[in-house]
């Protein structure tokens, strides 16, 4: 059994060396918030974050993360209540189809955990790694900007 | 299932990683994972033999961290990009490791990506490589049988056969004068690659340029030195102009072969690393 600590829950799950964090999350436990696309380390969508940092869930092996911190899209809210990013993102219209805003998301907050007032630039750069198929980076831009305002002003 | 099966071993130290690549001499080493987890799925879908095992040296604690001292900077071979960024003593003697690690691939990628799985994976477009040779660094290889291999990063490159042991460490000297460029073009691709990419490397003394290694990567084959961009530098005198100096700068002596667009792209990056050196040295 391998233990892997998920969005701050213990998971005891029998792992096979080859199967990836991607894998192990959608299909073994239900996190489907990571989502599957190009699964060449090329589109961002499988973004999660590990200890902290944007990593690509589609390169990584489940087992090397074991012992380490995982958060997916599905826990960042508490409950009901959205957290400050994904608000801004509703709030600025930053989702079209969606499918590419938990990775965005996901990187925004590994962003504006190191830094809550980034520059634009630094906000592009954090999102170097992310595509989105609807073209929406100009509203995605706003939306962490605000948030970064809003969680500065909680603070 | 992305992958196909294969035995992960997850050794802690390099002792243990060595006895395992004695035992499984095909198997192979993972770092950061970002060019080997691809290729396997690739060999994968394209119905091609994938290695039975596979040795991860994540845990290995001898291949972590950075050490910088007043002569040399040793690099072990697991250090993220992301921590050559971080590393303010590494960066303090060689920027152009952080210009270089700054522009590779992306957040995700740098986060994960390792200088030896970038440097050991042996790609064309494997841009360690080309700073390193302007660098001249050393690189340092555990082998099954615990003899240890040093070689320069020019040998490394010029060795044909991939040396099939654990590299550790990558050794540079510190040296005070030095003055470095690293200007790349990317590709349009999603992964960014470059399309070429050069290194310039000079020390300078009073006002001239001094011991100068200009290495050029075309992305296609392996980085080279341009030996005669070298002798252009050798003792460029600053007190002159620097739009007067660049007027007899040379073109790429290893060009012929090459694109006219990509011959372009270099002469356009050389120009503008030299200016750049030029400038930062006046």
């Amino acid at each position: 059994m391998t233990r892997l600590r998920i969005n701050n829950k213990m998971y005891d799950i029998e792992l096979k060396g080859h199967e990836t964090l991607l894998e192990v999350l959608r299909e073994t436990l239900g996190f489907t918030g990571t989502k599957t696309a190009c699964t060449e380390a090329e589109c961002g969508a499988c973004t999660v974050l590990v200890n902290g940092k944007a990593i690509l869930s589609c390169i990584t092996l489940a087992i090397e993360v074991a012992g380490s911190e995982i958060l997916t899209i599905e826990g960042l809210s508490k409950g009901e209540e959205l957290h400050p990013i994904q608000q801004a993102f509703l709030d600025k219209g930053a989702v079209q189809c969606g499918f590419c805003a938990p990775g965005f998301i996901l990187s925004a907050k590994a962003l504006l955990d190191k830094n809550p007032e980034p520059s634009l630039d630094e906000i592009k750069r954090s999102l170097d790694g992310h595509v989105c198929r609807c073209g929406g980076y100009l509203k995605i831009f706003d939306a962490i900007q605000a948030a970064g305002e809003q969680l500065k002003n909680n603070d | 299932m992305l992958l196909n099966p294969f035995t992960y071993h997850d050794p802690k130290n390099l002792d243990e990683a060595l006895a395992l690549l004695k035992q499984y001499p095909d198997a192979k080493l993972l770092a950061g994972g970002t060019i080997l987890i691809n290729s396997l799925k690739s060999l994968k879908r394209r119905g091609l033999k994938t290695p039975a095992h596979v040795i991860s040296l994540k845990r290995v604690k001898e291949l972590h961290g950075i050490k910088v001292d007043i002569s040399k900077t040793i690099v072990a071979a697991m250090v993220t990009m992301e921590e050559i960024s971080c590393s303010q003593e590494l960066v303090r003697w060689h920027p152009v490791l952080k210009d270089l690690t700054d522009n590779i691939a992306t957040t995700q990628l740098r986060n994960v990506a390792t200088v030896g799985g970038n440097i050991a994976s042996r790609y064309t477009w494997a841009e360690w490589n080309t700073c390193l040779l302007a660098l001249d660094a050393t690189l340092t290889f555990l082998l099954p049988g615990k003899k240890s291999e040093t070689i320069s990063a020019q040998d490394f490159l010029a060795k044909g056969a991939r040396i099939n042991g654990i590299l550790t460490t990558i050794s540079l000297d510190n040296k005070k004068n030095i003055l470095t460029v690293y200007k790349r073009l990317p590709k349009c691709t999603d992964v960014d690659i470059p399309l070429v990419a050069v290194c310039l490397r000079v020390e300078k003394k009073f006002n001239t340029f001094h011991d100068a290694r200009v290495v050029v990567s075309q992305g296609i084959t392996y980085a080279q030195r341009d030996k005669k961009l070298e002798a252009f530098l050798e003792g460029l005198d600053l007190n002159r102009e620097t739009q007067a100096l660049l007027k007899d700068l040379p073109s790429f002596s290893a060009g012929e072969k090459l694109t006219e667009y990509r011959k372009a792209a270099i002469k356009a990056l050389i120009k503008n690393a030299t200016t750049d050196i030029i400038e930062k040295a006046k």
